[in-house]
């Protein structure tokens, strides 16, 4: 995913936060997906409205992460939950 | 069979129960006798005879728009404008039948009561209802059989009914609300607090297994009886289950089939000595 594309949770899913952390179903597949803090984190931004770059800031400003390592880190995510359609572009 | 909920009905073979809410009828029809009864269908005052192939309709209470809903047994098209849903089924009818009324039954618990129907025994200890989930065959029938014969009350062998599910609510394992017209019977009362729930393996000893969150809400989601393949139903789901997992603890049962299980599961409750010297 490019650092200026604005992604967004799939509408189709349904999420839910216990404990801090997002559970999220793929109605499509039926498959129920768990995230850790920072995917948490992550997932709570993808409104569509934020870049992946502006979203890489939020994990670095919030996490003890240096910015190359974030932006990969974040690439992989977003991919992954693309991939698994979980977010659009 | 008639069984209403809001304004649902579904008429089977005529006989006739009217419940105000979804009925432990529907369920005893959908899992012990749906294999020898056929279903007639009421769909806007035509009645239609169903059969292997043709398509059972039931309406439901309104809302916006069209869903449909499928399955590896069936496909419903659920009309929420007009309240229709039209259902059709595969050859696999009386699993068919079976899966589509518990997939109903659990939309209309979630949307409109605010609980779940789960895949579960039920028995009582020391007040508190504990659940017991396991896939079919696995182990909940013996373990109310064994719990019975230990003395302690059974509520369900087969489908649980949780409400209690709100900000403030406290869980609690309730009759499945139904109403039969023109029965005098007067069915048992059930409200009980949710102590646990337990999810079933076979083992050869018995012990209890606690378990990060992330593994037990797979373990309410697999005991709610739907097809999770539509937002419409997913959502409501997912949050009561989320629910269900913040407030009530879900662990697994290590178990071997001996009454000596239920001491652990006492253990696990703190119910106080006396009362586990007694099982």
């Amino acid at each position: 995913m490019r650092l200026d594309e604005r992604p967004r949770q799939n509408t189709d899913t349904a999420a839910r936060r216990i404990g801090g952390l997002f559970y999220v179903v793929d109605p499509s597949t039926s498959e129920l997906h768990s995230f850790n803090e920072v995917g948490s984190f992550i997932w709570e931004l993808l409104d569509g409205t934020k870049t992946v770059s502006g979203i890489v800031d939020a994990v670095v400003s919030s996490y003890e992460v240096d910015r190359p390592r974030a932006e990969r880190g974040v690439a992989v995510f977003l991919d992954q939950l693309q991939a698994k359609n979980l977010v659009e572009v | 069979m008639r069984i209403a909920y809001g304004s649902l009905v579904i008429e089977m073979n005529g006989l006739e129960a009217l419940g105000g809410e979804f009925s432990r009828t529907l369920y005893s029809f959908a899992t012990k006798r749906a294999k020898h009864v056929s279903v007639v269908a009421q769909y806007r005052g035509h009645q239609d005879c169903f059969d292997r192939q043709r398509p059972l309709s039931v309406e439901v209470d309104g809302a916006s728009s069209t869903v449909r809903v499928d399955s590896p047994y069936w496909d419903a098209e659920f009309d929420l404008g007009t309240g229709r849903v039209c259902v059709r089924f595969g050859r696999l009818w009386a699993p068919a039948v079976d899966q589509f009324l518990k997939t109903v039954a659990q939309l209309y618990a979630s949307r409109t009561c605010g609980a779940v129907l789960l895949h579960s025994a039920a028995i009582v200890i020391e007040g508190q209802a504990v659940l017991f989930t396991a896939p079919s065959g696995k182990g909940k029938s013996t373990l109310a059989k064994i719990s019975a014969g230990a003395g302690y009350r059974i509520l369900t062998e087969e489908m649980a009914f949780v409400g209690g599910l709100g900000l403030d609510e406290v869980p609690r394992v309730l009759s499945l609300p139904v109403r039969e017209r023109n029965s005098l019977q007067v069915r048992e009362r059930i409200d009980l607090p949710l102590g646990a729930i337990y999810s079933l393996q076979w083992s050869g000893d018995d012990r209890v297994a606690e378990l990060p969150k992330s593994r037990q809400l797979p373990i309410v989601l697999g005991a709610i009886c739907v097809g999770l393949r539509h937002p419409y139903v997913v959502r409501p789901v997912l949050a009561l289950a989320a629910a269900l997992v913040e407030k009530v603890p879900v662990r697994v049962l290590y178990f071997r089939q001996m009454p000596t299980f239920l001491k652990l599961v006492c253990s696990q409750l703190g119910l106080p000595a006396a009362v586990q010297e007694t099982i």
